[in-house]
């Protein structure tokens, strides 16, 4: 047995939120220029736990209280990085970002074209997002859509520990500003060994979950675990899904998917977001620009609906389930054989 | 008198000075003429005459400022006549320009109402298969799928040249699919196929390939004695007369088979093999038991007029209920035609011979017709088809 088996074997396995406090605590012990901020997250340890420790080990000059101000927040860690720091901000929930979304877009995203290269952006503005916990309003938004559409800025969406570890390292170490979107729903709903050796996994890269023939599902987040489901369930009845995690949504990894359509043919895109204008449509414009002549049927969408996220009595209608998945999945794959829909 | 003021001359400056007047006071001027030259911060500037009339008096000397709106130069008379090519010019812009920051244009162009494309296209094929079908040089314009889009097996066989929907499903094909692709073989046969084939020997190899995929022939032979025949009978003329009379005795080989049921048909509709350069015509005789001799025979020399220049008309081209080949007329004694579905019978017709026969007691020199006659054992029996030959013979002779 090699000696790394041997570590992972005792690894104890951590949760995702678990994972990117690891990750935090990586990037502050090996790189003097992180510095991590929010609200709540010192002292307290933040909402979900997810800087949990970080202020002790760290001091209180890495690991910053901020005052209840997201527009200030966005904003100094523009000033911070555009002067050589590596910030680390994080929003309490998505739903919170928006006051910050002046400094984001119009600052954050653009510092590297508006100076012509001369300064960069190296910050992560991490926010948990989605829903499926109950929560109230303005605590389920899944709004990943309006960030991608940003020339200038990255969208990471991790849906497991291990992702969670390597992707926050790559964005941390990455020279623009990324937004790292933590699906809140799976934040402990499972857990995986995940050795803290500082290996960051590649952004821009799709992650090929499970391998199928018959049939493309894409899916990131939260909504992964009910795409693998719905594949497995497939599976039994002998159709062979391929999963596949974009994992970085801006920009997209469109030759995956299409490399994945060459087996395949046929495309369902999941996702929790509202559908109208949802990264699904872009998937779907992507496909068939590069890859018209491949479809067996039409990219399928099971999606959020065009509506606000409602409170938690309705939120698992709102929330793509795995039979609303499957039935994405019998259109696309019925579709040749079937009258027009 | 008209008092001309100077005019915003198109920088917004407030003032210009008098550099040179090119009219003098009493001269008559025509619109447009030019009347002095001003200087503004910028660019000396010509100003044109508004009018056409006489100069009255000129307001300022060379050399002096005026400012904009000021008198300029006075017209004698009321009612001058403007110059038409400066109203445009004249024209106020609009004071609110729509913007604080850059141009807006401002366009007076009328868009006409926007509509929904129409799409005549039939949506019967995924991105795939249409890309496959490209590929393997398929037209499926002219073909129709079984289901609601074409399947990559249909596009397949149909650039292999076999018929569509056979090969889709292993269940017996609807009366309505099998219609459709036979309106889809008709289609092929008379349009020009881009292999340069013609379409009528595309046609016959569609036909014929599903003729040999779904048949089971039978095929019975036996010559009819036809010494007592008036001279200068048409073979093919008695040979329709026969075939509607046997129908009539034996109505299960003229008949559709639609690979479920066996359909009898009524009138005897004979589709007579034509062999023209282009290919077999099949043209239909319709009701060939009521029509007169003189019709049929009409008929017949026009479809061969037509088969040979290629144009039979399509409605000729259908509604068979069986088939007759004479092929006798060239050479041949026996043969197994093809039964082209859904017909299920077809009678073939070889050259007339003299033999020797038993004729009442005596050795006789006999003229004798071949039949061969084949049908789709799958919708009829050997007994059936046997009577049917016999009873042919019976109206033949």
């Amino acid at each position: 047995m090699s000696e790394q088996a041997q570590t992972e074997q005792e690894l104890k396995p951590i949760t995702l939120v678990e994972a990117v406090t690891q990750a935090l605590a990586y990037a502050l012990k090996n790189d003097p220029e992180v510095v991590v901020f929010g609200q709540d997250i010192g002292a307290n340890g933040g909402v979900f736990r997810a800087t949990d420790g970080l202020q002790k080990t760290f001091g209180a000059d890495r690991v910053l209280d901020t005052p209840l101000a997201e527009t200030m927040i966005a904003g100094i860690a523009v000033g911070m990085a555009t002067q050589g720091l590596r910030p680390v901000a994080e929003f309490q929930f998505m739903g919170f970002i928006y006051p910050g979304l002046d400094h984001i877009l119009s600052h954050a995203a653009r510092m590297r074209n508006r100076t012509r290269g001369r300064l960069s952006c190296p910050i992560v503005y991490r926010a948990p997002y989605g829903g499926g916990i109950h929560a109230p309003e303005h605590h389920s938004e899944s709004t990943e859509a309006l960030f991608a559409h940003i020339p200038g800025l990255r969208v990471v969406v991790p849906s497991s520990p291990a992702r969670a570890y390597g992707l926050l390292l790559a964005a941390i170490a990455d020279p623009d500003p990324v937004l790292f979107l933590e699906p809140k729903r799976i934040y402990r709903a499972a857990k995986q060994p995940v050795p803290d050796n500082g290996e960051a996994l590649p952004l821009d890269a799709a992650f090929v979950l499970r391998e199928g023939t018959d049939l493309t599902l894409i899916a990131w987040g939260a909504s992964v675990r009910e795409t693998l489901a719905a594949a497995e369930q497939l599976a039994s009845e002998g159709i062979e899904a391929e999963v596949i995690d974009p994992a970085t949504l801006k920009p997209l990894d469109i030759h995956s998917i299409i490399d994945s359509l060459e087996k395949t043919r046929r495309c369902v895109v999941v996702h929790e977001a509202a559908r109208f204008a949802g990264l699904g449509a872009e998937i779907a414009a992507q496909i068939q620009e590069y890859a018209f002549d491949l479809l067996d049927a039409p990219v399928q969408r099971v999606t959020g609906y065009d509506t606000v996220m409602p409170y938690y009595q309705l939120e698992n209608t709102y929330l793509p389930g795995v039979e609303r998945i499957l039935a994405g999945a019998r259109a696309a794959l019925g579709y040749s054989r079937e009258g027009e829909r | 008198m008209k008092v001309f003021k100077l005019p915003d001359l198109g920088e917004g400056l407030p003032d210009a000075v008098i550099r040179e007047w090119h009219v003098q006071e009493g001269d008559s001027v025509s619109a447009d003429q030019t009347l002095v030259t001003v200087e503004t911060a910028k660019a000396l500037v010509e100003v044109p005459s508004p009018f056409s009339g006489r100069v009255e008096k000129r307001y300022a000397a060379e050399g002096e400022t005026l400012e904009t709106g000021q008198p300029l130069i006075g017209f004698a008379g009321d009612d001058l006549v403007s110059a038409p090519a400066d109203e445009a010019a004249d024209e106020k812009p609009p004071t609110d320009s729509g913007t604080v920051v850059g141009k807006i244009e401002q366009g007076s162009e009328a868009l006409a109402v926007e509509q929904r494309p129409a799409s005549s296209r039939p949506r019967n094929a995924t991105p795939a298969i249409r890309a496959l079908a490209r590929r393997l040089g398929v037209d499926l314009e002219n073909l129709h799928p079984a289901g609601a889009r074409f399947t990559e097996a249909e596009v397949r066989a149909a650039a292999r040249g076999e018929t569509i929907p056979r090969w889709t499903e292993k269940a017996a094909i609807s009366n309505e699919v099998a219609t459709k692709s036979r309106k889809a073989e008709e289609k092929l046969g008379a349009e020009t196929s881009p292999s340069g084939v013609s379409p009528a020997r595309r046609a016959m190899a569609i036909a014929m390939s599903r003729a040999r995929d779904q048949v089971c022939p039978m095929t019975l032979f036996d010559e009819v004695d036809i010494s007592d025949w008036p001279k200068g009978s048409s073979t093919t003329l008695r040979l329709l007369k026969a075939i509607a009379r046997a129908a009539a005795e034996e109505p299960n080989l003229n008949a559709h088979f639609d690979n479920e049921a066996l359909e009898p048909k009524t009138p005897v509709n004979v589709g007579l093999a034509v062999d023209a350069p282009r290919g077999l015509f099949v043209p239909v005789l319709q009701d060939v038991g009521a029509q007169s001799e003189e019709d049929l025979l009409d008929r017949i020399a026009r479809f061969k007029q037509q088969a040979s220049e290629g144009a039979i008309p399509q409605k000729d081209l259908q509604g068979a209920t069986i088939h007759l080949s004479n092929f006798g007329s060239l050479a041949g004694r026996f043969a197994t035609p093809v039964v082209v579905p859904p017909l299920v019978c077809i009678v073939g017709a070889g050259r007339a011979h003299k033999a020797v026969l038993p004729h009442k007691g005596k050795a006789r020199v006999r003229k004798l017709l071949p039949l061969s006659i084949t049908a789709d054992h799958r919708a009829v029996t050997g007994g059936e088809l046997a009577r049917f030959l016999k009873a042919l013979k019976e109206h033949l002779q």
